[in-house]
Formats: structure tokens, C-alpha cells, sequence
């Protein structure tokens, strides 16, 4: 029987000592030059260390001594050492030291494994992988922010607000100054609420003026604010229209067709790159666009400018939005609408004092992230965008057109004060008084028959959206089999040949670093909900808020933020596949976060405490019991990771580097560059074999729709 | 083996769950923690089986303290209020959990496990998984699964609320016949008055985190410390009475007559009478009383009277039925009674 062991730190800290030790040891940087030789047998004795470090963490204390014991300890100093070893090789092969990272994570483990003493699992091994978890996301969330933050020049600030690029872009060329229409809407504005306002004139006066001076701006300035803001304002109201009206669609009595094509095509835009749409719209409406030059016979260039913008977001985020509102939709009580039929409301009497309050929050949520979403959008705008200025857009224009870090922060930071100030709304409107339907026992849910003529009205919408959907997906597939779209629709397989060579290696090579992030972003995303649901650990909300906080950043002024924090010495780290790998799983590890937490949410506690009754480990309970009953939740987190890995741009934007090519920034290139054929290959392959991806899921599909309803 | 709580303590942020609790459960004994919902009962077995730490005390199994070790050192068996089958493990699986973790070779895990469901009655289950099983079924497995490993001592968390009354009822004179012929010590925690009064050999009545009294089930139930316990335990109802002092004991006052009553602490002066309902004697006295309403409930009558010291609770005839309104004269023997305004007084039964 093993002695008590008293509550609080286990004995004297040794890992951390011996880190210590090796800390003075081993080299810093990386390459033969760097201080201190840097591979072979140091990697070895870096290595030996780690691995003896966690070898005796993991059986400190636990195994009474004997042969037996010898054996096992024996046996944990090799996988400690072959861990150790592929650390350090990994790490050596392209980026930090081996003593840097070795003994990092070693001080980091060890400080855990000593701090695990208060903890009531009281688990070393536990308590250290949680505070190298809780190490490497703040190393790569809050720290490459905090370094965008810090670039940020305060001197320069007054002259970039009064940029063109940001506010109004005056120039001799322009056929009318901004500045004066705005003025004009301004004073209309003014005018209107002097007249409104018939009692308290000067109150009305401003308002009017305020709100008037907005629209103009939004309307007529063509710098990256007021566009981006025209734009977020635009999308979200409609996306949020269109997604509560399908979801109410899907819940009422639809024809079950209606159900399987909704949800088919809700999930088209979401696993696939979202600028497929506006690459997409070109082909039917640009200036050579099938529809409009071909059929149409016109010669217009309106698709180029914040209407393409707005057709294309409304067209990739309306499912967002739907995903959002039909988790709504699908807790709506039904036999609270029945009560109020019962009690003598009339259809759309209750809808209006019913069904709408209780669908009000999920409304909320979707609106702000479709706002959210349409401000970090990044494809659609640098395709669509014309002669305007968009937010997202901006920061990477500065960045590498225009060489120009400091201007890139300014705009980062600006997208990231308006998605603060989106959140702060969130909070202000919804906070904690989000309504659950709390009766006894759960009924079908999904709100009943809709009021007479709106059902009507909604398929009507939904079929026009699901052809022009299917259509513009449809474009493609048919563009890549042409020779010249909008000249030659004479058929070809010319562009699938070109992609064999320019296009294969680098899907191929995004197929890979998709994998190579998928698998950690589900685990850790795993062992984060599980340390965030079961462990006690002080500062668990920020932790919480912080994997939150890089899914909700954009992905430009998140990857600006990477080649600022991670480009310098010491860790020179753009254009590997180790930094794509890392943006990729710190931007994705939310998903896997909430796969976890909504699995760990079906594993009751209990369960785990049982396991413990039994005499099993916490380390035995968790291989044992949570993971086997996770699994569900890690395949979801797995392949969802993978999908957004591959599709996504504007983060890594920043950081491929030449040979290490993604295919949604190839394909950017083409799309930009007019090389429609291959663009139109590489995105028929790669819709393909997302779908392909998703559907090893149909299983789970159910989990599926949660987790994608359930993003924040 | 003996299991002893000493001054433990737990709280919760500042809310107090469990509050200076020393408890002894003798070898081989079936100790009952009973209590309304949030008394502290489930966290006190919690605190033994080492799912929560102690803040304060310590707590000893045998001669060993055990106050800091993490669950899985224990050794303790437990079952949960919802049984805690893994669902991913057969039946036989989840028998064998406990002894695969504890690194027996396979064909005596295998033997063990069986032998322990044949023990609950579940032979031929072995495969099959757990959700496929009823209720009672289920927490025969959950038993089976902490028994197997031969535990010094046995906690129950509410082991018998998921299961409907009927069954409730058989699997009760099961888990006592097992329990006496194990001779296992046995910590049970419930909320069901009549399920710890037929099961225990000690009753742990508690409230607020605190012990309010222990012994055994006839002297919690006739000598209720306090009218927390008396009410708790049981049906009753309390009188508003003048207590004062007779030749043998208290006596209470009512309507100019003294009746012999027992006190946990005697006093004198205003008092709270509580009788049970079957100490109260209808048409056996010269008490004015009249009926409120009566309840036919099958072996008996529950009849509600008022009385000019409250409403008071008796068993009455099933023939004639006492009707509203009649007029019943009515007496009692024992009694207990309580100073008046001291500590909480509870509504009438």
C-alpha cells in the first residue's frame, strides 16, 4: 500500500532542476553557426534528457521498487527518449533549437507534473501535458497578436487614418470627391431629422446628420472601413434572413426533398474554399460571363465592386447563418406554439409573440457572425473587390505589396477592435439571458407548421438559391472541361493535363499539411475540452477565451501576426511546413474543441469516476474510458479539421513560402491572374474531394450539423 | 473493515457542503447518510470514496488513513445513482474492469467476473451490452462490478432512485439479504426516509452539511433529537403545547390534563408536541377534534383533524370512513416534545 501523500506540491521540483540544468547546457538556435553546436550528439543528449525527465515524472513515486518496477521504468525512459529524440529532430530540421525547445517543454512539464500535487486526480502526467498544452496556446494565439500590437507605430496612426486607402479615396480621378456626397447624404440625413423631430430639434438634428454622414460614407467612400462596413452591413441582415427562412423551411412540413437538397447545398460553401463563389459569379456574371455577355448580350462590369462582394458572402455565408439558427429552430419547444393555439392565438399571431422571441438569441448570434465572417472574408474582396478598398484585403496589400508592417498592423488591429466591438455587442445583447425552453420533458421540436403563404414563399426562395447555387457550382465543373470560357466552349481536357503538372504537386502538398494538422488539432483540441470540462485548473476562462479568440480573428491580421512574431530569429519559421502546420492547428483547435466538448458532454462524469472506483489510473481511465467513448467527436474534429485546413487562405496567405505552395493560394493566384481553365480544375478537385472527405462522416452526420451550428 | 470520519470539512467557494462531520461505520455495518436534497449526504460519500478532498479532517478505513489518496488507491467499491455502465464495454467487460486494472492475468479475471454475475443473478448477460438491460438489471451489474473487487467497504449513492416503486421494493430486501451475508461494510446514501429505516443498522440523519443525529433506526425514529429529525424521519405532526414538570418526567398540557410525554432535553413552558400517527388514538380519548379530510390509501386511513393545537395526523378506521365536519373525540400515548421557538419549527405534517 502506498503512503499518503500529502496535499500540495509532491516534493522538491527535480524535472525542473535537471531542466534548469540542461537550459545552460544546450544550444539556442538552430544551424551549425548558431551559439553552440547544434545537432547530433547534443540532439542526442537533449533527447536523453527529455526522455529520463519523463520517464521518472511518470513513475515517480508509484511503483514499489523491485525487478518489475526496474522493467517499467526501463520502458518509459525509451518512449520518453524516442519522444524526446523526434521532438528534438523534428525541431532541428527546420526551425528552434533542440535545447530551447527540449527544455522548454521539459521546464514546462515538470512544473505541471510538481504543481499536480493539489489537483484531485492529483495525476502528474496529466497536470504536466496541461501546462505544455496551455504553453503552446498561448505561444501561438494571444503571443503573435500581442506582437501585431506591438509593431503598431502610434505615431503613424493620424496619417493612416487620413489615408485614402482607409476613409475616402480622393484622388483627381474620381468623377465626384467622396467627401462631398457624403456631405450631402450628411446633410439629407440632417435635414429628415430636424423635420422628425418635431420636439426636440437638435437632438434630431445630430442624429439625422450622424446616421446620414454613415450611409454616405459607407455609400460612396471607397476605403477599406466604409466598404468593409457597407459590405458586413449588407451580408449579415440578408445571410440571416435567408438562413432563418430555410430553417424554418427544414422544420415545417416540407416535402422531405426540400430537407436532403437543404441540407446538400447548405453544406457545399461550407467545406469548400469560400471564394469558389465569387470565381464562380465571374463565370456566369463578369464581363464575359455566360449569363450576362452570352445570354444576355450585355457588356457590364457591375460584378466587380461591393455588389460581387455582397452576392458572393451572401451566397458562402447564408449556410453559415442556417446552421446557426436551425440549432435554434430544433430545441424550439413545439407544445409551446400549441399552447398558444390552444390558447386562441392565431397562426401568425403566434409566430409573432411565440416563435419569434425564442428564436431572437440564435438570430443574434448568427447575424454577428456572419458579420464577423464578412469582415475577415479575404478571397471574395481581392477577386470581386474593384476599385474599392476592403479591410482583410488591406492588411495583406500592405504587407506584401506595399512592404509596409506597420500599416499592415493598422489595419489588423482596426478588424480587430471591430470584431472586440462585435463581441462586446454579443455580450450587451445577448449575455446570459439566452432563453432555453426548460419544461419537463423533451417533445419534437422544431416550431410546427408555418403561417399560411409564408411556406410558399420560402420554398420559392430556397429553389431560386439552390439554383443559382447549384449553377455557379455547376459553372465550374463545366469551365474546367472547356477552352476558353466567355470565348471558346468548344470541350477539352487540355487544363486537367496543365494540372497534372502545375496544380497535382501542390494539392498534393495541401493534402499533406491538412493531414499533418488535422490529427493534432482534433487531439489537442480533445485534450483541451477535456482539461476545460474535468480539470481544475486556475485561469480555465481565459484558457477557454483564448481558443475561442483565434477562430473569431481574421485570418490576415492573425497571419501578419505570425510573420512578425515567428519570422525572426529565433525562430525563422515562414515559408516550412512546420509554421503552415502550427497556423493551421491553432486556428483550427476551437473546432476540435468543441467536438470535445460537446462529446465530453455525453460522457457523464460519472463514468470516469466509476473508473476510478475500480482502481484505474486517471491515465488508464482517460485511454480506457473517455477516449474510446470520444472517438465520434475526435473523427468529427479530425475530418473537419482537415476540410478547413484545406480550404483554408487567409491566414496562411502569409506564411507559404516558394515549394511550399497551398492549393487555395495557387488557386487565388489563377483566378487573379485570368487562368480561369486551371482555376476551374483545381477547384472542381478540390470541391470533390472535400466532399469525398466529408462524406466518410455521413455516420456521424448528426454530430456533425451540431458541430458546425454550435461555432461561434 | 471500519470506516471513520474525523472533524471533516468541505466547501464548495464559500458555500459550506460538508461541516465538522465525525461519523464511525462499524465493521460489517450498514450506515445510512439520509437527509433532504443539498444536506451534504452524496459529498460526505464523495469525500470517502475520493472524488472530492477533505479541506478539513481525515478519514481512516481500518487502522489506515486515507484522507489524501486519489480514488483508484482506495480501493473502495462504489455505485452510482445512475449506475455508471460503460456503454462501450459488455457486461462481463465492465464486471472485469476493475480486475484488468488491477493486472490480474485474464482467465482468473474471466472466472472472477462471472462468478460475480452469477452472484446478482445475471448469468447468461455476459455479452451483452449494458443499455440493452432494465433498470434493476443494470444496477445488479453496477453491484457486481464493485463487488468483484472484494472492497473493505461498499458506498451506495442512491443506488434504488432511478428504479420504479415495485421494483424498488424487491431490489431493497435483495441488497439487505446480500449486504448481511457478505458481511461488508456499507455507507448508503438517500433521501427515502423508509428505504434507510428498513435497510440500516445505523441511521445518520443530516442537514446543512451537519450531522443532526445517529443510532440506530427504532431510536431515531421513536427519540428524535430535535424536530428536524422528527419530521424527517417519517410521518407526525406537531402540537403547540404547555410542557411542565409531573411526578415522572414532563408532562404536556392539553384541555386541563397531563399527558406523560419524553423530552431529548428537559424544559419547561411552551412547547411543540409531536405525535406520530399511530400513536394518536381516534375515539379513544376526550380530546375535541374535528375532520378536515380523510384519504383512503389501501391498508390504511389517513385522517386530518383539527384540533385547538393544530392540525394533527391520525390512522383511522376504514369502516365507518370518517366523514368532513364529524366531531372525534381522541388520545395518545407517547410523544415527544420540544421547547417552542428553539431552532426551526417545522409545518404541520
Amino acid at each position: 500500500m502506498p503512503a499518503p501523500r500529502p496535499l500540495g506540491p509532491t516534493g522538491l521540483p527535480w524535472p525542473l532542476l535537471l531542466a534548469l540544468l540542461a537550459w545552460g547546457l544546450l544550444p539556442w538556435e538552430r544551424g551549425a553557426g548558431a551559439s553552440g553546436p547544434a545537432s547530433g550528439p547534443w540532439a542526442l543528449g537533449g533527447g536523453l534528457a527529455f526522455g529520463l525527465a519523463l520517464a521518472l515524472a511518470l513513475f515517480q513515486g508509484r511503483v514499489p521498487p523491485g525487478p518489475r518496477s526496474l522493467g517499467r521504468v526501463g520502458v518509459g525512459l525509451l518512449q520518453g527518449a524516442g519522444l524526446g529524440l523526434f521532438l528534438v529532430d523534428l525541431l532541428t530540421a527546420e526551425a528552434v533549437g533542440p535545447g530551447q525547445a527540449a527544455v522548454t517543454l521539459l521546464a514546462l512539464f515538470s512544473l505541471g507534473h510538481w504543481l499536480a500535487g493539489s489537483t484531485p486526480t492529483r495525476d502528474p502526467l496529466l497536470g504536466g501535458l496541461t501546462w505544455v498544452a496551455v504553453a503552446l496556446v498561448l505561444l501561438f494565439i494571444p503571443y503573435p497578436l500581442w506582437v501585431l500590437l506591438r509593431t503598431l507605430d502610434l505615431g503613424r496612426i493620424p496619417a493612416l487614418l487620413a489615408d485614402g486607402r482607409f476613409l475616402l479615396l480622393e484622388n483627381p480621378y474620381t468623377p465626384a470627391s467622396e467627401a462631398a456626397l457624403a456631405l450631402a447624404v450628411g446633410g439629407v440625413g440632417a435635414l429628415v431629422g430636424l423635420l422628425a423631430a418635431r420636439g426636440r430639434r437638435f437632438l434630431g438634428l445630430g442624429v439625422g446628420l450622424a446616421l446620414g454622414l454613415a450611409v454616405g460614407l459607407a455609400l460612396f467612400g471607397r476605403g477599406a472601413l466604409p466598404t468593409s462596413l457597407l459590405v458586413a452591413g449588407v451580408v449579415a441582415p440578408l445571410a440571416t434572413l435567408l438562413g432563418l427562412g430555410f430553417a424554418l423551411l427544414e422544420y415545417s412540413q416540407a416535402p422531405p426533398w426540400t430537407r436532403a437538397l437543404l441540407r446538400g447545398l447548405a453544406l457545399l460553401p461550407l467545406i469548400s474554399p469560400p471564394f469558389i463563389l465569387a470565381f464562380a459569379l465571374i463565370l456566369a456574371f463578369g464581363r464575359n460571363g455566360f449569363v450576362t455577355h452570352h445570354l444576355l448580350g450585355l457588356d457590364q462590369n457591375l460584378l466587380y465592386g461591393p455588389l460581387g462582394v455582397i452576392l458572393a458572402q451572401v451566397l458562402a455565408f447564408t449556410p453559415v447563418a442556417y446552421m446557426v439558427i436551425r440549432g435554434t429552430v430544433q430545441n424550439l419547444e413545439h407544445s409551446l406554439m400549441e399552447a398558444a393555439a390552444t390558447l386562441g392565438a392565431r397562426p401568425w399571431r403566434v409566430f409573432r409573440t411565440v416563435t419569434w422571441p425564442l428564436l431572437r438569441p440564435g438570430l443574434a448570434n448568427a447575424f454577428l457572425l456572419t458579420v464577423l465572417e464578412s469582415l475577415s472574408d479575404f478571397g471574395n474582396p481581392l477577386i470581386l473587390g474593384g476599385d474599392r478598398q476592403y479591410l482583410a484585403t488591406e492588411v495583406f496589400v500592405a504587407f506584401t505589396g506595399r512592404y509596409d508592417p506597420v500599416e499592415a498592423s493598422f489595419y489588423g488591429v482596426v478588424l480587430l477592435l471591430l470584431v472586440f466591438l462585435v463581441f462586446f455587442l454579443q455580450y450587451r445583447w445577448l449575455g446570459r439571458a439566452a432563453f432555453i425552453t426548460a419544461t419537463g420533458r423533451p417533445s419534437r421540436g422544431g416550431g410546427g407548421p408555418l403561417p399560411p403563404g409564408l411556406g410558399a414563399v420560402l420554398a420559392g426562395v430556397f429553389l431560386l438559391w439552390a439554383v443559382l447555387t447549384l449553377g455557379l457550382y455547376g459553372s465550374v465543373a463545366v469551365g474546367s472541361l472547356v477552352k476558353l470560357w466567355g470565348f471558346d466552349y468548344t470541350f477539352t481536357l487540355r487544363h486537367y493535363q496543365d494540372f497534372l503538372v502545375l496544380g497535382l504537386p501542390v494539392f498534393l502538398n495541401t493534402l499533406k499539411v491538412a493531414f499533418y494538422a488535422a490529427v493534432p488539432t482534433a487531439l489537442l483540441g480533445l485534450f483541451l475540452a477535456y482539461v476545460l470540462q474535468r480539470q481544475e485548473l486556475p485561469g480555465k476562462r481565459v484558457l477557454e477565451a483564448m481558443t475561442l479568440l483565434s477562430f473569431a480573428m481574421p485570418g490576415t491580421a492573425m497571419g501578419v501576426g505570425y510573420v512578425l512574431a515567428f519570422n525572426p530569429s529565433p525562430w525563422v519559421l515562414t515559408g516550412t511546413t512546420l509554421i503552415l502546420v502550427l497556423a493551421l492547428v491553432f486556428r483550427e483547435v476551437p473546432v476540435g474543441v468543441r467536438a470535445g466538448v460537446a462529446g465530453l458532454a455525453q460522457v457523464d462524469r460519472s463514468l470516469e469516476e466509476a473508473s476510478a472506483t475500480l482502481g484505474a489510473s486517471p491515465l488508464r481511465t482517460l485511454a480506457r474510458v473517455v477516449l474510446p467513448l470520444l472517438f465520434p467527436a475526435f473523427l468529427a474534429g479530425l475530418v473537419f479539421a482537415f476540410v478547413r485546413g484545406m480550404t483554408a487562405v487567409s491566414q496562411v496567405v502569409f506564411l507559404v513560402g516558394p515549394g511550399n505552395l497551398l492549393a487555395t493560394v495557387l488557386l487565388l493566384g489563377w483566378v487573379e491572374q485570368g487562368q480561369m481553365g486551371r482555376a476551374a480544375v483545381m477547384s472542381t478537385v478540390m470541391v470533390l474531394s472535400l466532399v469525398a472527405a466529408t462524406l466518410l462522416l455521413w455516420p456521424l452526420n448528426r454530430r456533425l450539423d451540431v458541430r458546425l451550428g454550435g461555432l461561434p | 473493515m471500519g470506516l471513520r470520519l474525523e472533524g471533516v470539512g468541505k466547501r464548495f467557494g464559500p458555500v459550506p457542503a460538508v461541516e465538522d462531520l465525525s461519523l464511525e461505520v462499524p465493521p460489517g455495518a450498514f450506515l445510512t447518510l439520509l437527509g433532504p436534497s443539498g444536506c451534504g449526504k452524496s459529498t460526505t460519500l464523495r469525500l470517502v470514496a475520493g472524488l472530492e478532498l477533505v479541506d478539513t479532517g481525515r478519514i481512516w478505513l481500518g487502522e489506515r488513513e486515507i484522507t489524501h489518496l486519489p480514488p483508484h488507491q482506495r480501493g473502495l467499491g462504489m455505485v452510482f445513482q445512475n449506475y455508471a455502465l460503460f456503454p462501450h464495454m459488455s457486461v462481463l467487460e465492465n464486471v472485469a474492469y476493475g480486475l484488468r486494472s488491477r493486472g490480474l492475468p485474464p482467465a482468473e479475471v474471466g472466472l472472477r467476473a462471472r462468478e460475480a454475475l452469477r452472484r446478482v443473478g445475471l448469468e447468461g448477460f455476459e455479452n451483452r451490452p449494458p443499455h440493452t438491460l432494465s433498470g434493476g438489471q443494470q444496477q445488479r451489474v453496477a453491484l457486481a462490478r464493485a463487488l468483484v473487487l472484494e472492497p473493505p467497504v461498499l458506498l451506495l449513492d442512491e443506488p434504488l432512485s432511478n428504479l420504479d416503486a415495485q421494483l424498488r421494493r424487491q431490489l431493497r430486501v435483495w441488497l439487505k439479504s446480500l449486504q448481511g451475508e457478505l458481511g461488508i461494510t456499507t455507507l448508503y446514501v438517500t433521501h427515502d426516509q423508509e428505504e434507510a429505516l428498513g435497510l440500516s443498522d445505523l441511521v445518520a440523519v443530516m442537514r446543512g452539511g451537519r450531522l443532526e443525529q445517529v443510532g440506530p433506526p427504532e431510536e431515531v425514529y421513536r427519540y428524535p433529537r430535535n424536530p428536524f429529525v422528527a419530521s424527517f424521519m417519517g410521518q407526525g405532526s406537531f402540537l403547540e403545547v404547555l410542557v411542565e414538570p409531573g411526578a415522572e418526567g414532563l408532562r404536556a398540557q392539553l384541555d386541563g390534563l397531563g399527558f406523560p410525554v419524553w423530552a431529548p432535553e428537559p424544559f419547561t413552558g411552551p412547547g411543540l408536541l409531536f405525535l406520530r400517527p399511530e400513536e394518536v388514538v381516534l375515539g379513544g380519548g376526550s380530546l375535541p377534534g374535528r375532520v378536515r379530510t380523510a384519504l383512503f390509501l389501501g391498508e390504511r386511513v389517513e385522517v386530518y383533524l383539527e384540533t385547538p393545537w393544530g392540525p394533527l395526523l391520525a390512522f383511522g378506521p376504514r369502516e365507518p370512513r370518517p366523514r368532513p365536519g364529524e366531531a372525534v373525540a381522541w388520545g395518545f400515548r407517547g410523544g415527544v416534545v420540544y421547547p417552542r421557538g428553539a431552532g426551526d419549527v417545522p409545518g404541520p405534517a
